[in-house]
């Protein structure tokens, strides 16, 4: 099955909010787009297998040499709301050729022309040298600069064209009326400026193609003003004799392409913001209501079911794994395993039942739902990010541009929203930071050395507590190192390294735990004092 | 008599969440008594290997350390031929805070760093100083032969 519909399929049948289903990527839009790039390249004389064969030449060249300049470079200009994609090529200084051996006589003799206009532009209109030439190498060279745009999306293309609105705009549009004719060769080629803009247009004209040569018209208009003259086309270039350096092409359906893919993106990072902040609330809705139920000073409380769900719920390890060999993220369908292990496991245990106060049950369901939208917007998430990464595939294998190598590279340093900012990943912490940190867990409080409640609980002096039992063993022993940070600090502990304040916070939240202690550890002395009693005993048989 | 907490524990995560490249399984009769096996770590001339160890843990454990022991034959310079293992934090480096696992950790980090100066095996070592690459050789050679993964583990 195709992915548009399976996009489709899966936005309809999940029970998504409208207000999602609405910012999806519109993949089918996008899709349509991606023809209307590969129309304009074929225009140009830029086919797939023309690109592909420049592209491959260029990667070839590059890694024999390591250095040698790319004939084809096909970039991003601007910051993430205002850009312009556009194709570079370069050209031979002597010849005013492409610098490359690999393309089609017939796509040579289109860029010639396009190079030929671009001279004859110079000529008529050095003045826009000042603006438009790069002069970054400090000598005499110049750029051929040729943008494409059109009125649909004005804003954008205001930077690269500010230098033609002057009284020069009329030869601009010439210069791209003629581009025009010149590339569309055979059914096109009688077809000049006034005929392109004529009334009775050939049919053949693409709807893209009409936009272009249209919109020049009105942008030569005397009412223009500068934000909306986005149009039309600018070839400049100077030092007439010297051949330029490099053409640059700015494509009118790739940038439409690009903004309607990069708005698509801004609202759902908008809509994830949003999704965030209401997540997070209702975090801290719950927060605020479960110190009422489980604090161990009200007589009748939850503390230790509430402890059981959070301690599963932490195994469970629903959207991150901590376990040594899958840890990190997990994938939509794992996340929605581990809930449901979650799940089976509260109701296995009957957890619910022991609840003993009846707002316990509403915040627990609460904490259910969140995970719950959790994980819908993680899988909604997802599918835009598929999305995403399939057209850029498909634009690519269409149009033999290297969209996925630069394309995101650019918008996502433009944009602070990386892939990473996920939304199970900043609610998961807000939860852990407010919500389960209002139940202490056991694993917080253990000795790590036997691993019970370190109940009483000795702070050496490096800081690292342990309980009084496992000390006394280790004094016993004449061992001065801290088990944890090797410092000599164990022998010279006493009964001012008791941490009371840390020992009644463990008789409070852990009260059936340190009786557990206590147990143990006089069962041990009393098996101590036997064995002592044992040994005296064969040391007197022998004796 | 009934086990500690702390090995139960130990035991639990080791299964629930193993080292990659460590197994630690305990006897059903004596679950302070564990087979391990331990993969060569790569770029070493271990690496391919999975060697099997016992490890066994006494009364006073963790007040004492684990006792170690490599049951696969393998040429390195600070384990003997009885399999006994020259490792500090196994001798008088051990910390009740270690655990098993850290400890089988130190050990495949042991096969990726041999340390000729401080030997259990005198002729291995002699010859790890004398010379490397034929120690090194020998070293994979006996991996081959001895520590080559059985089939029924592959």
């Amino acid at each position: 099955m195709k992915f548009a519909k399976v996009f489709q399929q899966l936005l309809d049948e999940e029970d998504l909010p409208q207000e999602w289903v609405a910012a999806a990527i519109q993949y089918k839009a996008l899709k349509k787009c991606i023809n209307k790039v590969v129309t304009e390249l074929e225009d140009l004389g830029l086919e797939k297998d023309t690109l592909q064969l420049l592209l491959a030449y260029e990667k070839a060249q590059r890694d024999a040499s390591g250095a040698a300049k790319p004939k084809l470079v096909y970039s991003f200009e601007g910051t993430a709301t205002e850009f312009v994609p556009k194709i570079t090529i370069l050209l031979n200084r002597e010849s005013g050729l492409p610098l490359d051996a690999h393309i089609s006589p017939d796509t040579r003799a289109r860029l010639e022309r396009l190079v030929q206009r671009a001279r004859q532009k110079a000529a008529s209109n050095v003045d826009a040298r000042s603006v438009t030439s790069d002069e970054s190498d400090g000598s005499s060279e110049d750029n051929i600069y040729i943008s494409e745009d059109s009125d649909v999306l004005p804003n954008l293309s205001s930077d690269c064209l500010t230098p033609v609105i002057d009284n020069d705009s009329l030869t601009a549009i010439e210069g791209v009326a003629s581009t025009r004719t010149s590339f569309s060769s055979e059914h096109r080629c009688s077809r000049d400026f006034h005929s392109i803009i004529s009334p009775d247009r050939s049919p053949s004209l693409s709807p893209s193609d009409t936009d272009r040569l249209v919109a020049p018209v009105s942008a030569s208009t005397p009412d223009l003003t500068p934000s909306s003259t986005a149009t039309g086309s600018e070839i400049s270039a100077a030092s007439i004799g010297t051949f330029p350096e490099k053409i640059e092409i700015h494509l009118h359906s790739d940038s439409e392409f690009f903004h309607m893919l990069t708005s698509e993106l801004a609202a759902l990072d908008s809509l994830q913001q949003e999704q965030t902040k209401n997540m997070t609330e209702q975090v801290h809705d719950l927060a605020r209501k479960l110190p009422h139920v489980a604090s161990p000073l009200n007589k009748k409380n939850d503390l230790y079911v509430w402890r059981e769900i959070f301690r599963l719920y932490l195994d469970a390890g629903v959207f991150f794994s901590s376990l040594e060999q899958d840890h990190g993220d997990r994938s939509v369908d794992r996340a929605k395993e581990q809930l449901l292990w979650f799940t089976n496991q509260v109701k296995a245990m009957n957890l619910e039942k022991r609840f003993k106060m009846k707002e316990s049950k509403e915040i627990f369901e609460g904490f259910w739902k969140l995970n719950i939208s959790i994980l819908q917007s993680l899988q909604f998430q997802n599918l835009n990010q598929t999305a995403t990464t399939k057209i850029l595939k498909k634009f690519d294998k269409q149009t033999a541009l290297t969209t996925r190598d630069v394309f995101p590279s650019f918008y996502f340093n433009q944009t602070s929203t990386g892939e990473s900012t996920s939304i199970a990943r900043s609610v998961c912490f807000t939860m852990a930071e407010t919500l389960m940190s209002v139940i202490p867990q056991l694993d917080d409080y253990v000795c790590p050395v036997c691993y019970l409640i370190a109940y009483r609980p000795i702070r050496l002096n490096c800081g690292h507590v342990f309980c009084i039992r496992c000390l006394i063993k280790l004094q016993r022993q004449v061992k001065d190192e801290c088990p944890i940070c090797r410092q000599h600090v164990v022998l010279e502990a006493d009964g001012y390294n008791v941490d009371y304040a840390l020992q009644n916070q463990m008789k409070l939240y852990f009260p059936k735990e340190v009786k557990l202690k206590l147990a143990a550890a006089q069962k041990e002395i009393v098996q101590e004092q036997f064995h002592l009693g044992e040994q005296k005993e064969i040391r007197c048989v022998i004796q | 008599m009934s086990l500690p907490k702390r090995i139960i524990k130990e035991t639990e995560r080791l299964v629930s969440d193993p080292v990659p490249g460590i197994t630690a399984v305990p006897h059903e009769e004596n679950m302070r008594y564990f087979d391990v096996t331990v993969d060569g770590p790569s770029q070493s001339p271990y690496e391919g290997g999975v060697f099997k160890l016992e490890l066994f843990l006494p009364e006073e454990y963790p007040m004492v350390a684990p006792k170690v022991r490599f049951l696969t034959k393998i040429y390195h310079p600070n384990i003997d031929k009885l399999g006994r293992i020259c490792l500090d934090v196994l001798k008088t480096n051990w910390s009740p805070a270690l655990q098993i696992r850290t400890i089988l950790l130190s050990v495949q980090a042991l096969l990726g760093a041999p340390n000729p100066d401080d030997p259990l095996a005198n002729d291995v070592a002699q010859r790890w100083k004398e010379d490397e690459r034929a120690a090194i050789a020998t070293a994979k050679e006996w991996t081959q032969t001895y520590a080559a993964p059985s089939e029924t583990e592959a």
